[in-house]
Order: structure tokens, then sequence, then C-alpha cells
């Protein structure tokens, strides 16, 4: 069994028993470098998937909360997902609060909530909304530091053609879901560094710059693209940072 | 503004927003609720909630281990201008790496080392100053342990509690699942802890849990072994004032908060 590094602080070697809990592929390797002893290292391997699974069922039941409303009548929820054979392997490889990994459990309660008699025609763009949902609040890696703007990893800007705000206010009254809620509305999905969430309507102004925002283009380079005037394109993306849209280089 | 009596225990529970309307009807059997999150800017039912019990200040305010950032102290001071608890709560807790790039999202101890020890001390100073109440915290269990640490989890929280003054919070689910897996029966495992610093107790229920092949902490009524060892630390725990029943979920039944605070207060003969 590994000493820790006598150089390492104590805060150091938590970090990294951290980061061996997150991590499958760490805790599947041969050697962890960690001072466990066999018998230590099997017991936290135990506690690393309990902690996956649990973190996995808390967003999905957070993150699928209206599709839930629906439960009786489909007898599904999302978050039975982290109860299947599949999640079995998913938890010998995931990296707990990662985006690959939320789009993997997203696309999982997705694919799962898909295969039921709809209750309504809307039914498939509420489960896209709440997957969005989902990859912001299951997505926990810190952005590293940029110097050039880019789009969030997580963020997600996707058209819907029924009008989602609406009906999940018409959801949370238990009332009927008409046809005239049909209606084209973009959304953006976001999460600020703190952890809160948005979802807002955004104008095809601000999308556009939102798109251009590639991680590639500086903010001329944006506003050439978009054909505005750099003090809207900066306004824009100051705006965006704000809801955790965009990162931009530190002033 | 509703307060907890001295003299006497308080029973209660943790707000749980999706009941509001059951709490409220509870009449006297809930004497407070301790509020593990901010209320929700939609939550109709908080204004009343916050005329009729005392609030406990239950919050994730930050992890003690490492200095708590100008905004999160802000938090904390707003948190307690709009609860005005008599004591607030955090835990011995290091659950997220220093650069914020990984964490695991639950509860998890640090290393029971000297460094440690310091660095709680110091930010649990900075967080009572900024609140301007007193500070308690909570004992959090491990499941596996490292070759590293430098004293045991009693020694950490006596040390701990003797050099800073604060409060003890004594989650006694959490110490049953360590006396648990040290393999010693819980009152064996209690002896070191500074029971005379105990202000709060939390109580709740154990389940088998599929991914650990054991025991582990569930949201459901305190089974009668975790109420008798609530009573034979209330006869040790002088300064204790409150007893919580630990539960927050959208999922959780009114029915079992309701059934869970008349059992605990029957175990204390308050009815």
């Amino acid at each position: 069994m590994p000493k820790a590094e006598p150089s390492k602080s104590d805060r150091d070697l938590q970090d990294d028993v951290i980061r061996y809990l997150a991590d499958a592929g760490t805790r599947n390797k041969n050697s962890s470098g960690l001072p466990l002893s066999p018998e230590q290292a099997k017991r936290a391997g135990k506690f690393g998937r309990f902690l996956a699974r649990r973190y996995y069922r808390d967003r999905l039941a957070r993150s699928f909360r209206y599709s839930r409303l629906f439960a009786t009548a489909i007898g599904l929820t999302a978050e039975q997902v982290v109860d299947g054979e599949s999640f079995q392997t998913f938890l010998n490889e995931c990296v707990m609060g990662s985006l690959e990994a939320a789009q993997r459990v997203g696309q999982m309660a997705l694919m799962y909530l898909s295969d039921v008699h709809e209750p309504g025609g809307w039914w498939c763009d509420l489960l896209a909304y709440e997957q969005a949902f989902f990859l912001q609040a299951a997505t926990a890696e810190a952005e590293p530091v940029t110097d050039i703007p880019r789009r969030r990893r997580s963020a997600a800007c996707l058209a819907f053609r029924w009008n989602l705000p609406e009906i999940l206010l018409q959801l949370k009254s238990a009332r009927n879901i008409g046809d005239d809620l049909k209606k084209d509305v973009v959304l953006l999905f976001s999460r600020t560094a703190s952890g809160k969430i948005y979802v807002i309507e955004i104008e095809e102004q601000a999308e556009r710059v939102w798109r251009q925002t590639d991680g590639l283009r500086n903010v001329d380079q944006i506003a050439s693209a978009v054909s505005l005037p750099l003090t809207t394109v900066q306004d824009t993306l100051q705006a965006l940072s704000q809801i955790g849209a965009v990162v931009l280089p530190p002033q | 503004m509703p307060f907890i009596p001295e003299g006497r225990i308080s029973v209660g529970a943790f707000y749980n927003p999706h009941l509001a309307e059951e709490l409220l009807r509870a009449g006297d059997l809930i004497g407070h609720l301790a509020m593990a999150d901010p209320p929700a800017s939609d939550d109709a039912g908080f204004p009343y909630i916050r005329d009729r019990f005392p609030l406990l200040l239950h919050d994730y305010l930050g992890q003690l281990s490492d200095p708590l950032s100008p905004h999160a102290l802000e938090r904390a001071r707003h948190l307690q201008d709009m609860y005005r608890s008599p004591w607030v709560a955090e835990h011995f807790q290091c659950l997220h790496t220093q650069d914020h790039d990984r964490t695991l999202d639950y509860v998890f101890p640090p290393l029971y080392t000297e460094e440690f020890l310091q660095r709680f001390e110091a930010n649990a100073r900075v967080l009572q100053d900024a609140v301007g109440a007193p500070l308690v915290m909570e004992n959090i269990p491990g499941f596996f342990s490292l070759e590293h640490t430098q004293m045991s989890e009693a020694e950490f929280l006596r040390r701990f509690f003797d050099d800073t003054g604060c409060g003890f919070l004594l989650d006694l689910p959490h110490i049953w699942l360590a006396a648990h897996y040290s393999g010693v029966k819980a009152r064996e495992y209690l002896k070191d802890f500074p029971l005379e610093k105990v202000v709060e107790m939390h109580v709740a229920g154990v389940e088998e849990d599929r991914d650990l092949e054991g025991p582990w902490i569930a949201p459901t009524a305190p089974p009668q072994e975790i109420l008798d060892l609530a009573l034979w630390v209330a006869e040790r725990a002088p300064k204790l004032r409150a007893v919580t029943f630990d539960a927050f979920s959208p999922g959780l039944a009114a029915e079992t908060v309701l059934k869970s605070v008349e059992m605990t207060r029957r175990a204390f003969g308050l009815n």
C-alpha cells in the first residue's frame, strides 16, 4: 500500500481521494496511489458507485419533474433508469459530474420515457426540455480559464415547436394543453459557476451571437460574423456570461 | 418572530416546501423547522411558515476545510437575516476539490489530521463572525478509511469544539453508521464524543443500500434503536435544545414527517 507523498498537504491528498471517488476510470486502475489497503479500496469503490447512483437519481428527479406528473399514467419516472441493468455498466465507467456522463444519462432517460403512449403531442418537446435542463443540473465540472469567448460546455440552445414555458405553467396548474400552445420558441439553457440554472427564451439576435461564440473567434470576429455593432455584441456577451451561457476571458 | 423556548427540548423537522400546508396544519406538534435550502421565489407557503415556526439555518454555506468566499459569507448573512436562527449549522465535510473541478455532491468527512483541524477551526471562526450567531457543527460518517489519519473522529471533534467554542449538532444516524462500520456498538462509539457540547440532535432512519451492501441513511422514520440512543444522549447533553427529524426530499410524504415527529416526541415524553 503506498504512503501519501511527504510533500503533499493533507488537503491535496483529500482532493486525490475526491477525484478517486468521482472517477470510475481512476478506481479501475491497479494502483490508486492512495494510502488505501486493498480492503479499504474495495469499500471506497462501493462508495464511489453509491455516490454516482445517488447523484444521478437526484438530478433526474429534479430535472424531469414535469414528466413525473404523468408517472401514474405512463408507469415510468426518469429516475428509474438508475436502477436498470445498463446503469451498472455506466457506473463502472463514469466520471461523476462530467458533461459526458450527463449526456449519457440524459439520453438514457430520454429513451426510457419516449417508449410510452404519449400523453400529448407536446411530449417529445417536454422530454427534450427536461433533458437539456438535466445537462445543466448534472454537469458540475469547472470551466477552464479562456482567452477567447466561448460557450459554456453544458449550455444548449434548442428550438421547440410547442410553447414550453407556457406548457410548464399549464402542467403546474393541472390544466389541459390545447393546440393553441403550438408555437415555435427557442430556449437557451445554462448554468452559472455557482450552480444556478437559467432557461430563457432567446431573441434571434442574441442567438446568432451565442452560436458564433465558438471559442475560435474573438469579439471583433463575432461582431463581423453576425453583422452587428461591436458594442452590441459586447453587451450581449456580457449578458450571456451573467447567466452562464458563455465564458469570457478574465478582465 | 417565533423562537425556541429555553428550558425544554423542541422537536421539529426539516422544511419540505411541498408539505407546507400539512406542516402549517400540524398545530403544536412541530416545534421548529430546519431550512436546508432557501425558499423558492414561488413558494407561497414560506411567509406563513416563517411566521409560525422558529427556523434553523441548515443550508450548505460552504465547506469549512477551505476559506469561504466573500460571496458565500454574504449569502450566509443574508440567510441568517431571513431566518433569525438561534444557531447556524455546518458540517465536518470536505466534498469538493480546491479547483472545484470535482465534487461528490454529498456529505463526506475530511481526513482527521492536525492540518484539517486547523483549517476547520480558522474557517469556522470566520463564518461565525460573519453570521453573528453561534455555529454548530454536524458529524459526518465515513465508509472507508485511509492510512493517513492522525486522530479519531471523536478526538478531532472534541478538540475542535474546545478550541472554537462552537456547539455540537449530533447526527445520530451518522453515529450509528460510523459505529456499525467500525464494528462497535453506538454507545461504545460515542464514549469519547463531547456530548456536553450537544445543542441539537438529528434523528432519522437507515435502510439497506445495494451499492454499499449495508445500511445507510434514509428519509424514513427513526427506528426505536435510534430513539433509545437519542434519549441516552439527551441524559448526557445538558445544553440540548432541539431534536430534528432529518429528512428532506420532493418525494417525502407528510405522513412520514408527522409520524416521525410524533414518535420522537413520545420517546422524549413530550406527548
